[in-house]
């Protein structure tokens, strides 16, 4: 364990780190920096290191150079770093509240309550602008949170047991209901919601990674506060009580919190399915860190598995591109099963 | 000689002209787009919808999205409606595969330099992308008649002169046929035809379906209440509601090289809905009639006089037994 302190006439911050967590950082950063230069210079768009370099630093007005990268690929990369974090973040409370392994965004109804508020809006309201969407998203995650978070809330709101079903019950619920829209709706707007179910960042803009940015900038704030509450759901409802936490409170912010980080999300690229169960169960079973730094490596892996799929969706086949929905699940799935056998022993199931 | 030059320089100087002015164009959702008067690099992100009518009308592709299926085309990427109607290929052409209609290549696009692309409105959430790389206005399909969303295609690109001349033997053809429908049927409106299909456990009636339909309603043939009165393009209903949907003809597509033959056609009628043969006129009097849906799909006058003359063939000019005789 590692200590770094800082001091000033104020008082006194102190951060405790396990050995791993510097090294899985760096780790992870420099992923990311790899990711981030191949996702600048790959691509169909044929782009030299000089004109790279030129349309970074220079950017000529009315090139095509330029337009490829400030206008699609660094938006693109920012959008799936962004994403994948808030993803991965939010996987990481929700297993940490429910402490169940197997807890995502679509176990709280996050990614159906999305999927149906926008594939309503666009098989039912053609005509909409298309910034409504990410709006409508948002909104419709939130709505579906809400509710099985004020079903499950009922009796007991200790039982996380309760709140897993409730969850599998409402989103199964709201997926009959999405699905029963693209059957009836017309078949080139059920085509539209088809696409943006798949998942992907392919229509990222600066304006949405402002937005993203943003969101995550407020939320930074709550989620430095989530460490101590999850910290202390770690040992289970009985002792986090006798650490002095407030469960049902505690509870309710904390899923709130992962709730808005993964709506956000969701709303901007659809949904991208399994980064939030991955993220954090990687980070959970390949090293042993505390709240904090898995809350960090667990944004890390999220974002790094997010840009990566993006960058293999959209090169590996080309001109075809695959939706970064469609990799992650692919990329992730079999490294999961992989960590599962690995680590089979008693303590990790 | 000198004049003969002059001509020709003159005739040289305005089609360049063309091409390098442009005008304003209002698509599909109300983007206000300078696009040239005559482009001369168009990028289409649909096969059937656009790229077909396009290669119609001569214009000059650059890019067209396709698919890829193992069954087809040896597994190579393929234009959809264009490769079954005029054998068009990727291969054969100066066209360049864009990736898939849903979710095309933007950077694929913009190494082709387009100076035109052509949106379908369930792909226009890359609007502001594709519109970086090059003019770009949204085409709604669907929502608009074949023809008229042929006719907005081909103004789009500066081809109305060639659509035109194509409209025009396509409604002396049509004339005749109407003539001879009201000489040999008389009034066309009671003859009714119905369009559906059976896929897996789907049973479903379509109002809209390419040449199919579109053909059907302009020869003024009339059709089951329950498919007038859809809102919208089709509609999936119980096999229970089967005797809904009987009509003097009955009307089903099959793609064999989809993997979707004549026969299995049947089978799945057969499966989900036994004794329908039995149940609904057309079937029971062999007034059942196939058609390969992939060229019929392709917005097109060919494909649209094709289906007139499958029309003519198993509906005017045969005899057949009425609904209720």
């Amino acid at each position: 364990m590692s200590k770094l302190i800082y001091r000033s006439k104020y008082g006194t911050i102190s951060f405790s780190l396990e050995r791993a967590v510097p090294l899985a950082l760096v780790f992870l950063l420099v992923c990311l920096f790899v990711l981030f230069v191949l996702s600048l210079a790959l691509g169909s768009y044929d782009l030299s290191l000089s004109h790279l370099w030129q349309a970074l630093f220079a950017a000529p007005e009315g090139e095509t150079s330029t337009t490829i990268l400030w206008d699609l690929r660094l938006p693109r990369f920012l959008a799936s770093l962004l994403v994948g974090m808030m993803l991965g973040l939010s996987g990481a409370i929700l297993q940490g509240v429910t402490r169940n392994p197997l807890a995502d965004p679509s176990l709280v109804g996050v990614s159906q309550g999305a999927s149906l508020a926008v594939v309503a809006l666009i098989v039912l309201w053609p005509s909409a602008p298309l910034h409504l969407r990410p709006i409508i998203g948002f909104a419709g995650a939130l709505l579906a949170a809400s509710l099985v978070q004020w079903i499950a809330a009922g009796k007991s709101s200790s039982a996380s047991l309760r709140f897993i079903l409730v969850g599998v019950g409402i989103s199964a619920t709201i997926s009959a209901c999405t699905n029963a829209i693209l059957t009836y709706g017309q078949i080139n707007h059920a085509a539209a919601a088809l696409s943006w179910l798949a998942g992907s960042v392919h229509t990222a803009s600066w304006g949405e990674c402002l937005v993203l940015m943003f969101g995550l900038a407020v939320l930074s704030p709550c989620l430095v506060w989530a460490v101590r509450p999850l910290s202390g759901l770690r040992f289970g409802p009985e002792l986090a009580t006798g650490l002095g936490l407030h469960l049902k409170r505690d509870r309710s912010l904390l899923i709130a919190l992962a709730v808005a980080l993964a709506a956000l999300a969701v709303s901007m690229t659809g949904p991208l399915g399994f980064i939030g169960l991955i993220a954090a169960q990687l980070v959970h079973r390949l090293l042993r860190v505390g709240t904090g730094s898995h809350l960090l490596l667990s944004a890390l892996v999220g974002g790094v598995l997010v840009a990566l799929a993006d960058l293999v969706g959209r090169t590996a086949l080309a001109p075809i591109q695959l939706p970064a929905g469609l990799i992650s699940a692919a990329i992730g799935a079999p490294i999961f099963i992989a960590l599962i056998f690995r680590n089979a022993g008693p303590k990790h199931l | 000689m000198k004049y003969l030059l002059i001509a020709l320089a003159l005739i040289c100087s305005n089609s360049v002209v063309l091409a390098d002015q442009t005008r304003l164009f209002v698509d599909g959702q109300g983007h206000e787009v300078r696009i040239p008067i005559k482009a001369k690099r168009i990028v289409s992100l649909r096969g059937e919808q656009f790229t077909a009518p396009l290669i119609e009308l001569g214009a000059p592709i650059v890019g067209s999205t396709g698919l890829v299926q193992e069954a087809i085309h040896d597994g190579k990427p393929f234009i959809r409606g264009a490769h079954d109607l005029f054998h068009t290929t990727f291969e054969g052409s100066d066209i360049a595969f864009v990736g898939a209609p849903k979710q095309p290549d933007i950077e694929a696009i913009a190494a082709l330099k387009p100076d035109l692309i052509l949106v379908p409105d369930f792909a226009s959430d890359s609007y502001d992308q594709l519109s970086a790389i090059a003019p770009s206005v949204v085409i709604n399909i669907w929502s608009n008649s074949a023809r008229e969303r042929y006719r907005r295609i081909a103004d789009a690109v500066g081809r109305l002169d060639r659509f035109q001349k194509l409209e025009a033997t396509f409604d002396f053809r049509l004339a005749r046929a109407k003539a001879l429908t009201e000489k040999l049927l008389g009034d066309p409106s009671k003859i009714s035809v119905a369009i559906a299909e059976v896929r897996g456990k789907r049973f479903r009636v379509y109002k809209n379906y390419g040449a199919m339909s579109y053909i059907l309603k302009e020869m003024g043939f009339s059709r089951p209440d329950i498919i007038e009165n859809i809102d919208g393009d089709r509609l999936d209903l119980s096999p229970e509601q089967v005797q809904a949907i009987d009509a003097d003809f009955l009307v089903s597509s099959y793609a064999d090289h989809f993997g979707q033959p004549p026969a299995d056609l049947r089978a799945n009628w057969d499966n989900l809905i036994p004794g329908w043969h039995l149940v609904l006129h057309a079937p029971r009097n062999n007034q059942h009639i196939l058609i390969d849906r992939e060229p019929m799909r392709a917005l097109s006058f060919r494909s649209m006089e094709e289906i007139l003359a499958i029309y003519l063939a198993n509906i005017v000019t045969r005899d057949f037994k009425r609904l209720g005789e």
